[in-house]
């Protein structure tokens, strides 16, 4: 540990055309590498505060494959939830938990205004930062030397942990967070849960997504740690629709209208005036669960069954009372009239998710963000399949009474859930002087 | 239109029914809805009005049929779902499906009076035509209930086929055909021994019957294989097949005999079936994937559909066969009945 700090000059964002300009020093970066790219940086990068995005900064390279536009990055509400929906654009995600090392609540201040900075350059794209002949690289090269922003998001959220004494933030605890406790099923394991902080990125191509996690553990080593990770896909239609899960099912179907923005308000976004603090307005609560797929066992089990295992037809995706092949999976599920389960098994995965009963209709409702995983095989030689489930709730209760209505799906003896966590997805920055979690730490 | 003002002033209309009355429950005549103040009369007394049950927020939607208006949203029992109302326009009674019950509502005060236990999830409910029997489908207890609507008492259980979810009785009041979900089949009830005197064929998953007029035609929807079938009591078979699109829920027959108006949730359509060439002559498209047409009611100048995913009833003007008004009701609307 050297303790050395990056002289000021080198950290200041003079506010041309820089994100969160006026920055503070960024106390927790150790060592030589930390030095010599800020300025840099700080001369190259970014859209000014209000540009429209969409386009990259500077001119196209010759030759440069076409990558799928920005997307916003500045907001109410941070991109990576309801922007863009995941089937359009974004074809790979990462999940990655944090532990913070900040040694105050100052360097953790620092380590979001440095994450902050970060972000609004990938998500924009842009020509890679370089330095001074002899200094160190302030980007990998990974992406070459214009940087596409590829529909990069990233989102990033708080666990109840980071609200624990080290940095005073006790008082200001969205008040329904709290650690992943397992559910009946569960088989957590600590190297895959939890953590202080979490970021999703979201992109169309899978190294803009490393580069992306790359990037940011380099600028924010010192002050948070990877803890956990894992790497998801959404398919693309197979062959019309919903993307599939590794179970061969469509998933993520049941969704409220992300265009509308009253049923957003009401469903995924935290209102003001609540019980909730005020500096997370705009913010939501985030889930994710690892869910390891049996996928042998299932590929066992005929198609039948699975139909009624799910409560929704296999090949198409829509309600068991569509027989047709290509009936759209857009038809909704409806069972108020099945009493005993006929048609859609009371005890079926859609059925128990949304009973459509008054007892259970305000914890019915979640907006699902899903990817699937691969990590196969594990060390017993067996296929480690499954889904990198996430959704994101104006209440995390809403979520646990799902989950808990879940205990008793038909689905259970093939899944096996074994990490993520519950985080509180920070509100949206708002521009270029503003920066992840302002509000909660001032 | 009718201006009856109590039941209690009506004849007694079939010999059936009278006989079913007049063999044990005059005892229990003052307790029910019956007399009150002569002359009290309010708009709902004198008709035009039409009812629905919200399934998710436990309430009755009531909207002035000539306004196209909600004029009150009242509390229900719990998870209500069929609704009917008395040809003397004075009571509602409501299916609670949630609670085991059946909730009967005074229109002159929009207030629940009564709560009459049933079977368990009951779901479709059907009232004789001299307004003195409500049929209850008891779909989580496999039995119709029989309900005398002077005394809110239960005079019989009867068994019938699996997950019976809907009843209609014929225009006589001899005869209630029940569609069992479960059996695919309908079970014909005898309203003078209320017993099954016989089953008829119907499609896969049959959760909805109408019956024609002349009370030999039934009209079934099946929500399975994405059809309504037409089923004959006299030949005991199915006469006619008509193919829908996926997810028919409701089915009604329409004043005159006619047409049936077909609920296709899928589709988001009302599907208008002559019963003549049992052909569809009209289809009315009540809104996108998501809107799920439900349930039917028809009077001689409106269809009203329940839209399970919007939230709202859908009027049909049946000449036109187009959509007249739509009206925003509560959280999942599901039964709807209109003054006859």
């Amino acid at each position: 540990m050297t303790g050395q700090t990056p002289p000021e000059q080198q950290d200041r964002r003079d506010g041309g055309g820089c994100p969160a300009g006026g920055f503070g020093r960024r106390s927790f970066l150790q060592g030589a590498a930390a030095t010599g790219f800020a300025a840099t940086v700080a001369g190259n990068r970014s859209p000014p505060a209000g540009r429209k995005q969409g386009t990259l900064d500077a001119p196209a390279f010759a030759g440069e494959p076409q990558n799928a536009a920005a997307v916003p990055f500045y907001g109410e509400h941070q991109a990576g939830i309801v922007n863009p929906p995941p089937d359009q654009r974004q074809a790979v995600a990462t999940f990655s938990a944090f532990d913070v090392t900040a040694a105050s609540r100052g360097e953790l201040t620092d380590l979001f205004r440095t994450l902050t900075a970060q972000a609004a350059f990938l998500t924009a794209g842009g020509r890679a930062p370089t330095a001074p002949p002899g200094s160190p690289q302030p980007d990998d090269g990974v992406m070459g030397p214009q940087v596409p922003a590829d529909a990069l998001t990233v989102t990033v959220g708080a666990g109840a942990s980071l609200f624990d004494g080290r940095y005073g933030l006790g008082e200001r605890k969205p008040v329904q967070l709290v650690t992943m406790t397992p559910f009946r099923h569960d088989n957590l394991s600590p190297a895959l849960s939890d953590g202080d902080l979490l970021i999703q990125l979201c992109a169309g191509s899978r190294d803009t997504a490393v580069h992306a996690l790359l990037d940011i553990i380099f600028h924010t080593r010192g002050a948070m740690t990877p803890r956990w990770s894992i790497n998801g896909l959404r398919a693309p239609p197979r062959p019309v629709g919903v993307s599939r899960d590794f179970f061969g099912f469509k998933d993520g179907i049941a969704n409220p209208d992300p265009t509308s923005t009253a049923q957003m308000n009401q469903w995924v976004w935290v209102q003001p005036d609540t019980a909730e603090p005020a500096w997370a307005t705009g913010g939501t609560y985030q889930v994710v669960r690892i869910v390891r797929f049996d996928v042998q066992q299932w590929q066992g089990v005929p198609l039948a069954q699975q139909e009624r295992i799910f409560g929704r037809r296999k090949v198409s995706g829509a309600p068991m009372y569509a027989l047709d092949a290509n009936a759209s999976d857009l038809l909704d599920p409806v069972y108020t009239n099945d009493p005993h389960g006929l048609i859609t098994p009371l005890h079926s995965h859609i059925r128990l998710a949304n009973p459509q009963t008054p007892q259970t209709a305000a914890t019915s409702t979640i907006l699902r963000r899903s990817y699937e995983y691969q990590h196969s095989p594990d060390t017993g030689g067996t296929p480690d399949v499954g889904h990198a489930f996430c959704c994101f709730q104006r209440h995390l209760n809403t979520y646990i009474a799902m989950q808990t209505r879940l205990e008793d799906e038909l689905l259970v003896p093939y899944i096996t859930p074994r990490g993520g966590g519950y985080f509180f997805a920070l509100p949206g920055v708002r521009n270029d002087r503003d920066y992840y979690a302002r509000g909660l730490l001032t | 239109m009718h201006h009856q003002h109590r039941k209690a002033l009506r004849p007694v209309l079939g010999a059936g029914t009278g006989i079913l009355l007049t063999s044990g429950l005059l005892v229990a005549c003052g307790t029910g809805p019956v007399s009150g103040p002569a002359g009290a009369t309010t708009a709902h007394t004198a008709g035009g009005h039409v009812y629905v049950t919200n399934h998710l927020d436990n309430t009755l939607s009531v909207i002035n049929s000539q306004t196209n208006r909600v004029t009150a949203t009242v509390p229900a029992g719990t998870a209500p779902e069929g609704v009917a109302v008395t040809p003397d326009h004075g009571h509602v009674y409501i299916a609670d499906n949630g609670s085991g019950q059946v909730s009967v509502l005074d229109t002159r005060t929009d207030k629940i009076t009564a709560t009459v236990p049933v079977g368990k999830a009951p779901s479709g409910v059907g009232l004789s035509p001299d307004g003195r029997h409500l049929y209850v489908a008891n779909g989580g207890s496999d039995s119709v209930s029989v309900l005398d609507t002077r005394t809110n008492r239960v005079t019989a259980t009867i068994p019938v086929g699996r997950s019976p979810v809907s009843v209609a009785v014929t225009r006589d009041g001899t005869t209630a055909y029940v569609a069992n979900e479960g059996s695919a089949s309908l079970s014909v009830i005898s309203t003078r021994t209320s017993r099954v005197i016989r089953a008829l064929p119907a499609g896969q998953y049959p959760v909805a019957v109408a019956v024609a007029p002349d009370g030999d035609s039934a009209y079934v929807a099946n929500e399975v294989n994405a059809s309504v079938s037409v089923v004959s009591a006299r030949t005991g078979t199915i006469t006619a097949t008509v193919p829908t699109g996926q997810g028919p829920f409701g089915v009604t027959l329409a004043p005159s005999g006619q047409s049936a108006y077909a609920a296709i949730l899928g589709p988001g359509n009302v599907s208008a079936i002559s019963t003549r060439t049992h052909r569809i002559r009209g289809t009315v498209n009540v809104g996108p994937p998501q809107t799920d047409p439900f349930n039917i009611a028809v009077t001689s100048s409106a269809v009203y559909v329940t839209d399970q995913g919007a939230g709202t009833l859908t009027v049909i003007d049946p000449k036109a066969l187009k959509v007249a008004a739509t009206i925003t009701v509560g959280n999942s609307p599901y039964g709807v009945a209109v003054d006859p």
